[in-house]
């Protein structure tokens, strides 16, 4: 089999000393930030970005991927313990977790999602091992006008499956592909609004403006609300062994969260806020006894736990393979690959095995150390949630600000910064959703670049469109998706899923 | 009558236009060249215009379709957290990353109310020396630690 034979040189790669130690310092710091609520993994890839370029390509990714996935096991501890979600992708997981937690049963709601999320990870790799060659291969065939089309569905249906207004998230994408084409034009040498700043001819820096919008952003957005005393439930390591029943309740939750979640990581926009909410709301669909849920229902933190984990194994999935991100998360790790000299996509997997299959065995191996992470040492990480704000936003703030100036040292960038804080308070305040814009950042000069050259194809003329087959496909796909938002029956589902 | 339903809709059509036009102007000088020769303009103005359209029409969807109204910004977090990323900037270069982490730790702390000098001193020197370790020499980023440098 080949997979084995691939999967074998990944583990290779993976196995180093130097890039398992990176591994481990993602998870680590995945878990931290995931524990701490004010900061998410966005501004933490962000700022450890400029760290990454002294660092060869596989050990950078490596612990990139980690903080995502990582986040995802730290998250959960915070929902459980303190009834507030360490990650947006947590959010559910408050609502039943926290229950069993003041019923005494915080050991076995950690347990679980700990344990269902490793089991969700392994599977999720499975996912990748088995989906990205024939993807891939797919992508092969591709052409400017199919990667075109390929680039309007996806961002089409990362905002129809995001949360918030449609039309506002588009225009979010929109305005993101016109920051993203700002600097010097690689065909004409023309150079666009950049203002006769120097900075701005290589482009827009994208770490001012990820920081700028997400990092300083949740800071004052969490100093405008009152002091909040957090107070942590204990527990204790030996706490921690679930009984038989609580196995029993939630294997099979565990099982359809792991499926729920891979599926809809693959898709763009899906990643893991999707798949938790929408592994809770199947969860309780299902239950003999639905009133239990709300209540400290143990399927109702394995379902969406697990889900959350087999999503962020799998949104790599699309970004590896079509060179597509699918969320903000993903755009970043688009960033990193570049900036090393690595352009995502189908060619990867050929041309550097190594660095995909490396990646894929470094998630496995990630997961298995995070169950370590977050089982035996729960002890500390609850230590930490005890940390007052007003400790926490300096440090966070001073981490944000080193981590931009880092890049060259510049200290216009600096003003960037908080230009863009500014722009994306404004939008928060106004209920524009900011990550799409990121999603546009990245993908603007790809997609400038092969509408160009498929116009180039067909003199101009703007039907190669619909009459090449995979482009068209992938049109309709669009023309689809959108339909579906606009169809008030499915809109209604779509209100009610992010309700809850 | 016209009358705002939804002021958050309205502020974004109002962002949106604004964006849009602004994409036109400055990018008025920029070759729009033709569909098979795509000039260095053509797709910027593809964008701008189809952010104005998109800004029309959630301006007229405001006017139509009742929204939550825009929450009342706090002007000390914004003003306090903007000027210490600003300063930091700004201190770099002069005096190192050591007192410019001091520094802008004091100035994030006025973000708050409850301002606490003496705890706010000891965690912007806690701050600083550890972001001195970890970056400059732990990690061996190139930030001057100190000014001349």
């Amino acid at each position: 089999m080949d997979v084995f034979a691939n999967l074998a040189t990944g583990f290779g790669a993976a196995g180093t000393l130097q890039n398992l130690w990176f591994a481990l310092v993602g998870c680590v710091l995945g878990t931290l930030i995931g524990v701490l609520p004010g900061i998410g993994p966005i501004p933490t890839i962000a700022i450890l970005l400029p760290i990454t370029y002294g660092l060869d390509p596989l050990s950078s990714l490596v612990m990139l991927a980690g903080i995502y996935y990582g986040a995802q096991y730290g998250g959960s501890t915070t929902s459980i313990l303190v009834n507030m979600p360490g990650e947006a992708s947590s959010i559910v997981t408050c609502i039943d977790g926290h229950q069993m937690a003041k019923q005494g049963r915080a050991g076995a709601a950690l347990a679980v999602a700990a344990l269902g999320s490793f089991f969700a990870g392994c599977v999720g790799t499975i996912f990748i091992c088995a989906f990205a060659p024939p993807l891939a291969a797919l992508a092969q065939q591709f052409n400017s006008p199919d990667y075109f089309s390929l680039m309007v569905l996806g961002l089409i249906t990362a905002v129809v499956l995001a949360h918030g207004s449609v039309i506002k998230a588009i225009a979010m994408i929109v305005i993101g592909l016109l920051f993203g084409l700002v600097g010097t034009d690689v065909n004409s040498g023309a150079t666009r609004y950049t203002f006769g700043v120097s900075v701005l001819w290589d482009g827009l820096d994208f770490l001012p403006m990820v920081i700028g919008m997400f990092g300083v952003v949740e800071i004052i957005r969490n100093l405008e609300q009152p002091d909040l005393h957090r107070s942590a439930i204990a527990a204790r390591f030996r706490d921690l062994w679930p009984s038989m029943k609580d196995f029993h309740e939630s294997w099979r939750s565990v099982l359809r969260g792991t499926g729920l979640g891979a599926l809809l990581g693959i898709l763009p926009g899906g990643g893991v806020v999707l798949a938790s909410f929408a592994a809770y709301t199947v969860e309780k669909k299902l239950a003999k006894d639905p009133s239990r849920f709300g209540k400290g229902a143990i399927e109702g933190v394995a379902g969406p736990e697990s889900a959350n984990n087999a999503a962020a194994q799998t949104s790599f999935i699309p970004l590896l393979t079509l060179g597509l991100p699918s969320n903000a998360i993903m755009a970043l790790m688009m960033g990193a690959m570049m900036i090393q000299g690595i352009q995502p996509g189908s060619a990867v997997m050929t041309s550097r095995p190594d660095l995909f299959w490396g990646l894929v065995a470094s998630m496995w191996i990630g997961n298995l150390m995070l169950v370590v992470i977050n089982l035996p040492m729960i002890g500390i990480w609850v230590k930490l949630l005890s940390l007052p704000y007003r400790f926490l936003y300096p440090a966070i703030l001073l981490f944000c600000v080193i981590g931009v100036y880092s890049t060259n040292n510049n200290s216009v960038l600096m003003v960037f910064t908080a230009g863009f804080a500014v722009f994306g308070y404004i939008l928060v305040r106004l209920g524009c959703e900011p990550a799409p814009m990121v999603l546009g950042f990245i993908l603007g000069p790809l997609m400038e670049e092969n509408l160009r050259r498929s116009l180039v194809l067909s003199r101009g003329d703007p039907m190669i469109f619909i009459q090449r087959p995979i482009s068209a496909v992938l049109l309709a796909l669009s023309v689809g998706v959108v339909a579906l938002i606009v169809l008030p029956v499915l809109r209604k589902t779509r209100e009610e899923a992010f309700q809850e | 009558m016209f009358r705002v339903k939804s002021p958050q809709d309205f502020g974004s059509a109002i962002v949106f236009l604004l964006i849009g036009l602004a994409g036109l102007y400055f990018g008025k000088d920029l070759t729009y060249g033709t569909a098979s020769r795509m000039g260095p303009g053509y797709f910027p103005y593809l964008l701008s215009w189809l952010i104005i359209a998109i800004g029309v029409g959630v301006g007229f969807m405001s006017l139509t379709i009742e929204g939550p109204p825009i929450e009342r910004p706090q002007l000390r977090p914004i003003f306090f957290v903007l000027v210490s990323v600003v300063v930091f900037g700004y201190l770099m270069s002069y005096v190192g990353l050591a007192i410019t982490g001091v520094v802008m730790t004091l100035i994030a702390a006025f973000a708050r109310r409850n301002f606490n000098l003496l705890e706010s001193v000891a965690l912007g020197i806690g701050l600083s020396i550890g972001c001195v370790l970890i970056f400059v020499y732990g990690l061996g980023q190139p930030l001057p630690a100190w000014w001349g440098e």
